[in-house]
């Protein structure tokens, strides 16, 4: 784990409002695995106090680069947007206990809802042969090719609520058709998304006997299990989503208890 | 080597520090979780995470939230417990070359007395701080340390129970904390150490809820650090014990202030959240400005304010 100033390699539009950050930052690329997240603080920093979390998308370490997927929400990514290439922002990171997935998985289903893709990307380079990526998305505005900046032999379905691209319907309408017809023998899901999503995708998952980790995301301000800030309900109790997560087995969740 | 630097030493009088610089409770961990970016032999010293007899669970989230200069929190004293933390943390902290400083607290006099005798014969412990001013807990916490009466008795009763010196922390969260201040040096206290946060809150115009799931929450960062010099300042010449200042400090210069107002050793807490190298920024910065104006000492420049 370091803490480091990363040069902006390039910051590419993809989609309405969301963007493609590749930052060359050797330590972080080195050490980065799937899962993983980084707090990042741009230069000059009055624009707010605290550093923001972002999902590791992309590890290149043969590059030294890492890379981020992210969506305009308030002022910090507002400002991160107009970064230009060669530009300096502050990283903290690796962060966060990366999923080990046991050797003998059949089937890996990716889930991601919106940007929530993101972290399931990182995935891809060490399981895209058992990979199967469902994506949702609002509609065709706010699309992302996973293939463009992943390519490899897994499937990528789309589902868009307005039926612009894709199946039309939620990413969880596309994964219940999708799974339908198939007989996973030992398929494990991981997904990322709207906490309402999340929710609902864990009793799908229950239900069907399919092993279900999430991603969880909650404020947070130090992102390093120092400050027990972005704790989440788990059946243990708190837990810090920071440094015991971000990703949660879906059943150690106390789902009911969680607002979204 | 850095942080060793004899210009930087401090005398409390019950214990040396190699530099002035402590980490506060809260934004440290145990000490072992930030060992991965930085070692904490770095530092002066640093102040566990407020442990208490038994674990506790702490605050419903949201538990922080961005102000301005700032940031709000209500983590509620979320921890291990003091049995866990003698057995799984320290021995992995007590290796490193720095003073630990033990947060306790308590729901009632008697809950701080026994925290303090848990850590009786505990060698690696340096000293305890008491956690009297705590805005996030409904029982103990900040109503203790409002009261001059109550704040004296619990430093009195941690002092009978405790072998090691006793750091008294107190909140800016009363009219005069100079009374508070003073009741706790009768009291016996080795020295003071301020402030903890300041009361506050935030709203959700969204939803009209509060932002924090516990409402109210404690403010730090840079928006408190002027409140908190003041009240350094003020504590410091109301009192003959040694003071620890702080609030709001993110570099060395807000370090100086601390120390020219009369503060012998300061408090970083915030800021390590940010920045987890914070600290060690700080110890190269004053290390830095002795060498600029030819400081042979640092602890000369405490209460060196010039006010005419």
């Amino acid at each position: 784990m370091s803490v480091l100033d990363a040069k902006v390699v390039f910051n590419k539009c993809l989609a309405k409002e969301i963007y493609f950050l590749l930052l060359k930052a050797k330590e972080v690329s080195l050490k980065a695995k799937p899962g993983q997240f980084v707090m990042l603080k741009l230069y000059p920093d009055r624009l707010a106090f605290l550093r923001r979390p972002f999902s590791i998308c992309l590890s290149l370490p043969e590059k030294d680069i890492f890379a981020i997927l992210y969506t305009i929400k308030g002022k910090v990514t507002q400002s991160m947007s107009s970064l230009n290439t060669g530009a300096t922002i502050s990283v903290v990171g690796p962060l966060g206990n990366p999923l080990k997935l046991p050797e003998n998985i059949s089937d890996l289903i990716l889930i991601g809802g919106g940007i929530g893709i993101a972290p399931l990307i990182s995935f891809l380079p060490m399981y895209h042969e058992k990979a199967h990526f469902i994506a949702g998305f609002r509609s065709s505005e706010d699309y992302i090719d996973v293939k463009e900046i992943f390519p490899g032999t897994y499937e990528y379905i789309v589902a868009t609520e307005d039926g612009s691209k894709g199946y039309k319907g939620t990413s969880l309408d596309l994964f219940r058709q999708y799974t339908k017809s198939r007989v996973f023998n030992n398929a494990i899901v991981i997904s990322c998304g709207p906490l309402a999503m999340l929710k609902k995708l864990s009793k799908i998952c229950a239900q069907a006997k399919l092993t279900c980790y999430v991603f969880l995301e909650t404020h947070m301000a130090c992102g390093m299990g120092l400050c027990q800030g972005c704790v989440v309900k788990t059946k243990q109790g708190y837990k810090r989503v920071c440094k015991d997560g971000p990703i949660f087995s879906a059943e150690e969740i106390c789902w009911e208890e969680i607002r979204d | 080597m850095l942080g060793r630097d004899s210009r930087l030493e401090v005398d409390l009088g019950f214990i040396k520090l190699k530099n002035p610089v402590i980490a506060a409770s809260g934004t440290f961990g145990y000490g072992d979780e930030v060992a991965e970016f930085v070692s904490p032999s770095f530092l002066g010293g640093f102040v566990t995470k407020g442990l208490s007899i038994k674990p506790k669970q702490g605050n419903p989230p949201p538990r922080t939230c961005e102000t301005a200069c700032g940031m709000l929190n209500s983590i509620g004293l979320e921890n291990i417990g003091i049995e866990r933390f003698l057995k799984e943390k320290l021995p992995k902290i007590k290796a490193y070359n720095t003073a630990i400083i033990v947060n306790i607290f308590g729901e009632s006099i008697s809950e701080y007395a026994t925290a303090a005798s848990m850590l009786k014969g505990v060698a690696e412990i340096s000293a305890i701080e008491i956690n009297i001013s705590c805005p996030n807990v409904k029982k103990g916490g900040m109503l203790f340390g409002t009261d001059p009466k109550l704040s004296f008795q619990i430093t009195k009763a941690v002092l009978k129970e405790s072998d090691k010196p006793v750091i008294v922390k107190l909140t800016p969260n009363v009219t005069d904390i100079t009374v508070i201040a003073k009741s706790v040096e009768e009291a016996g206290a080795y020295a003071i150490s301020l402030i903890n946060t300041i009361t506050g809150m935030a709203v959700d115009i969204e939803r009209r809820k509060p932002v924090l799931g516990n409402m109210i929450g404690g403010l730090s960062g840079p928006a408190i650090k002027p409140v908190a010099l003041y009240m350094t300042y003020r504590v410091v010449n109301s009192v003959s014990i040694p003071v620890i200042g702080g609030g709001g400090i993110m570099d060395y210069k807000d370090a100086l202030e601390f120390l020219i107002v009369g503060a012998k050793a300061v408090q970083v807490g915030t800021a390590n959240l940010v920045n987890p190298k914070a600290c060690i920024n700080i110890v190269e910065g004053l290390n830095q400005y002795c060498t600029e104006k030819g400081i042979e000492r640092l602890q000369n420049i405490v209460g060196s304010l010039r006010t005419e």
